[in-house]
């Protein structure tokens, strides 16, 4: 009866100015009244050629410019950069710089998935959890503040070590903070995570099977989510992450299928949970010592080739370098987590609702800074 | 005692009219009436305007304290001058008409929205006395108004010319269609119950015995659950969060009124108010006592408990409790804005067709046994 | 007919589901509104920025040696430098940073081997007019160019004047 209807499909252009496209994406969406036919994401957007300006500036001055990458989880990126080119240099890092590196990048996680949550509770129309997770992410960012000295673009990993010592009361801080956070995590859950409407919003919504998500190359969340236990912290660990212990949250399908979009959110919000271990223990266990590294001024490496991988908030994060025996790289190329993960939109939003586009699209979190690059 | 409050009015003007020597009862009864309507309704409008201004004032501050943050306290007295002020900033605005919108019909759908959402004051009850006028079909004349509001919305929706705006005004047609039903048994199972459409009436049916003589009470359970309906129904039809979907921010933009600005943005938002007053009043009415409070008007020396009080006295009384009840539902559905998320379209015809309407003939068919034995 | 069965009772399991979790929920908003924000009123109070804050840069000219190495490891090229003379003549006759570009990466106050120019924790460095991201920092005194492009602007409270750094917190560690 509904097939002898006549209906129309119209082209819908969702963003880039929308108010839930994460930032500058633009999605064509191809409707038939509610239902989605088929999503397009156009990017580009903000697109400022971080790979090529790589090529342009020297590598102690690329750092700066990977907090811009994935803004939401600049520790995360200045890790990766870091790392890459000290694999390239055989510089040696001392061992409390690893462990504050780490430690930023997990606060910077908890920050990155706090926001997420915020977001992702305002896609369905909660605005409350947003403001939420604003005063914790607010929290982290204070701390950052006292780390090093800034809220957005921390810039906090060098070349060979950290910018930074990490002060007493700053610790003091973080421990406060992460007992906060286990109480804050309790109330997340009772005003979104179990909300049955909220549930019955998420699940079973855009299901990304294990295979399919091996398959478009999904790392983070997204592919945990689908309960694919892969996290590079423990698949090929890099910095302290051996020493310390954790676990990987993968989707479990709690509220409906594995791999929908309320088990990608509540990846997260188990991962805030790891995080806050994670800092735990790297308080508890900072070793002492210097925190930089003798680094020349004007870092010239051999012609030689790195590739560094590492888990971002949003999943995998390489950086594969070139040198070519300057200052500055010869290419740089940025493996950036949100644009593998993005494009496996056109495939699972199909036949769904509107509404759907948006949560499948909330529960990938992307980051259009990292996208576009 | 003067019956409804265009009685009040008209013998008030020929008091006065009569002090200064002129017989009112020359002017003939047609225009006596209008004159007096009219002066209601003018006092109804302002009332819309201040219900609206302080609840505009009210959400952001209740949504600012649950969001821990301030809300607006600056202007005036904990910020309560803000709305004044964003009014006066609102008004002062251009106003905009797109290219390609329909411009007659985008002028034309705030302009009925906000009749829909407008007409049902008059028949809703303040006190015995308050009333402007006093309909014997009273609920099912402010039910058939406001679903007058479909067709102002669907208008601004497809006038716009804008996808989204077609997509809200699309939304609420299905929305407010389906919860009509629901609304509709719900109010059938106080009717039943009472044996009245008339809201003085049907308030005035629930006089005595504290909180037990309430419809809510006495129909227990059928009217506790029928309340529960209507006033979830009333909130799909007021376009409130669970149910905001025609003007879902994160799904299409801001829905119908996407490409309203200015005065024609705010008639949109005065009547979304005026709406939610309306639904929050009839429940009131319908099945928490109406202007009847929880204690007695009088506790008299006598020991005796007295229902009844001067009409000047049970006039005020009765405008407080009703008032006080309205805005506590309004509060309610504040809250719920700021706690839940939004449901789906598809959910939102599946709480309707297979909760609320099974619900509501349960109710009904409860009520209507209840009413056979008794 | 078990399917039918399991249906009506995931139903009414669903309804008391969402009954619950819905005045829970609610529960949780009901505490915020009666607890206290969390905000400032930011022009009433200002937010406390801590020691070590990446803002407007300080700069001593007296210390400089006018070795240009910020200048040459800026990312962006904000800081412009110009000298007169040659040798023991020198003379600075500009020190610009332009904070339209700035990425306030610290990396030229670490670099900086008098420590010379060093950030401070001024936070507000909004402006107007483009020209005026632009701080020429030879001419006057930083704060007192910042108060002339801001005409009525309050005055910030007042901070203690820092003393320049021994040395950059890099350069300290490298030199043990």
């Amino acid at each position: 009866m509904v097939q002898s209807l006549k209906t129309d499909e119209i082209l819908v252009n969702m963003g880039p100015q929308h108010p839930s496209t994460h930032g500058v994406l633009r999605c064509l969406l191809k409707t038939d009244g509610e239902w989605v036919r088929e999503v397009w994401p156009y990017i580009g957007y903000l697109h400022r050629c971080k790979e090529k300006i790589a090529e342009k500036v020297s590598y102690i001055q690329f750092m700066p410019y990977t907090d811009r990458l994935d803004y939401l989880a600049s520790a995360n990126n200045n890790l990766g950069w870091a790392m890459a080119v000290e694999r390239l240099t055989s510089i040696e890092v001392p061992e409390r710089a690893v462990w504050l590196r780490v430690l930023a990048a997990e606060l910077n996680r908890i920050a990155s998935h706090l926001l997420s949550y915020g977001t992702f509770g305002m896609e369905a129309g909660a605005f409350t959890p947003f403001f939420y997770g604003f005063r914790e992410r607010e929290t982290i960012v204070s701390i950052f503040d006292q780390l090093c000295g800034a809220r957005l673009t921390y810039h906090y990993a060098r070349i060979g070590g950290v910018m930074r010592d990490l002060s007493p009361e700053t610790a003091k801080a973080i421990r406060r903070f992460l007992d906060e956070m286990d109480r804050r995590w309790v109330e997340y859950n009772t005003l979104l995570s179990d909300n049955e409407i909220f549930v019955r919003r998420t699940a079973n919504v855009g299901v990304i099977p294990a295979d399919l998500a091996i398959a478009y190359g999904l790392t983070g969340p997204v592919l945990r989510g689908s309960g694919v236990a892969h996290d590079i912290r423990k698949a090929a660990p890099y910095a302290c992450y051996p020493k310390l212990d954790f676990k990987v949250c993968v989707g479990e399908g709690l509220k409906g299928t594995v791999g929908d979009c309320w088990d990608r959110y509540w990846v997260r919000m188990l991962e805030i949970r790891e995080s806050v271990k994670i800092c735990r223990q790297i308080l508890d266990g900072l070793p002492e010592g210097p925190y930089q590294a003798k680094v020349p001024r004007i870092l010239k490496v051999l012609a030689n080739e790195a590739y560094v991988r590492t888990e971002a908030p949003r999943g995998e994060l390489g950086f594969y370098i070139i040198s070519d025996g300057t200052d500055k790289p010869w290419r740089c190329r940025i493996r950036a987590p949100s644009f593998c993960n993005l494009s496996i939109l056109n495939r699972i939003a199909r036949n769904c609702l509107v509404a759907d586009v948006i949560m499948i699209l909330g529960s990938i979190d992307v980051v259009m800074g990292e996208v576009d690059r | 005692m003067p019956g409804t409050l265009t009685d009040i009015i008209n013998y008030v003007i020929q008091t006065a009219l009569g002090v200064v020597g002129l017989d009112y009862a020359r002017v003939p009864e047609m225009l006596r009436i209008g004159a007096a309507m009219l002066i209601a309704c003018g006092a109804m409008l302002g009332y819309v305007a201040v219900v609206a201004l302080f609840f505009g004032w009210a959400e952001r501050r209740v949504a600012g304290r649950i969001q821990a943050r301030q809300g607006p306290n600056i202007v005036g007295p904990f910020g309560l001058l803000q709305l004044i002020a964003d009014a006066i900033k609102i008004l002062v605005k251009e106003d905009i008409i797109p290219q390609t919108a329909h411009r007659f019909l985008f002028r034309l759908a705030p302009i009925l929205v906000f009749m829909g959402a407008f007409a049902p004051f008059v028949v809703l009850p303040f006190s015995e006395t308050l009333v402007v006028s006093n309909l014997s079909l009273g609920v099912y004349y402010a039910l058939s108004f406001a679903a007058l509001e479909v067709v102002g919305v669907i208008m601004a929706g497809w006038a716009s010319n804008n996808k989204w705006s077609l997509y809200g005004g699309m939304r609420l047609a299905a929305q407010m269609m389906s919860y009509e039903i629901p609304m509709g048994l719900a109010v059938l199972t106080v009717a039943v119950l009472s044996g009245h459409l008339n809201l003085r009436t049907i308030v005035l049916d629930q006089q005595g015995y504290w909180i037990f003589s309430w419809n809510v009470f006495r129909g227990f359970p059928w009217a506790f659950l029928a309340m529960f309906v209507f006033y979830l129904a009333g909130l799909a039809g007021s376009k409130r969060t669970p149910f905001d979907l025609p003007e879902a921010e994160s799904e299409i933009v801001a829905g119908y009124h996407t490409e309203y600005s200015g005065m024609r943005f705010v008639i949109f938002y005065l009547s979304e108010y005026a709406t939610m007053y309306v639904v929050s009043a009839l429940t009131a009415v319908l099945f928490l006592g109406g202007w009847h409070g929880p204690i007695p008007h009088v506790l008299a020396w006598d020991g005796q408990v007295h229902w009844e009080a001067g009409p000047v006295l049970s006039a005020l009384i009765g405008m407080v409790n009703m008032i006080g009840k309205s805005f506590f539902l309004m509060f309610v559905m504040l809250w719920f804005r700021w706690t839940y998320p939004r449901v789906r379209v598809d959910q939102i015809v599946y709480l309707c067709m297979k909760v609320l309407v099974p619900l509501g003939i349960i109710c009904l068919m409860g009520a209507s046994a209840w009413a056979l034995v008794w | 007919m078990s399917n039918q069965v399991s249906a009506f009772i995931g139903y009414w399991k669903t309804a008391w589901r969402a009954v619950v979790s819905s005045t829970l929920g609610l529960g949780v908003t009901l505490k915020h509104l009666f607890s206290r924000p969390v905000t400032v009123e930011y022009p009433k109070a200002l937010p406390e920025v801590p020691e070590g804050w990446r803002g407007w840069h300080a700069y001593e000219s007296d210390r400089c040696t006018m070795c240009r190495l910020c200048e040459q490891v800026c990312p962006v090229q904000c800081i412009r430098l110009e000298v007169e003379g040659k040798g023991r003549e020198r003379k600075l006759v500009r020190y610009e940073i332009n904070y339209g570009l700035c990425l306030f990466c610290n990396l030229c106050a670490e670099v900086c081997p008098t420590a010379c120019l060093w950030m401070t924790a001024d936070w507000d460095l909004a402006c107007y007019r483009r020209t005026d991201c632009t701080i020429r920092f030879h001419e006057t005194d930083p704060n007192e160019q910042r108060q002339r492009l801001w005409p009525g602007m309050k005055e910030l409270p007042a901070r203690a004047p820092k003393k320049p750094r021994e040395a950059a917190p890099a350069e300290k560690a490298q030199t043990p």
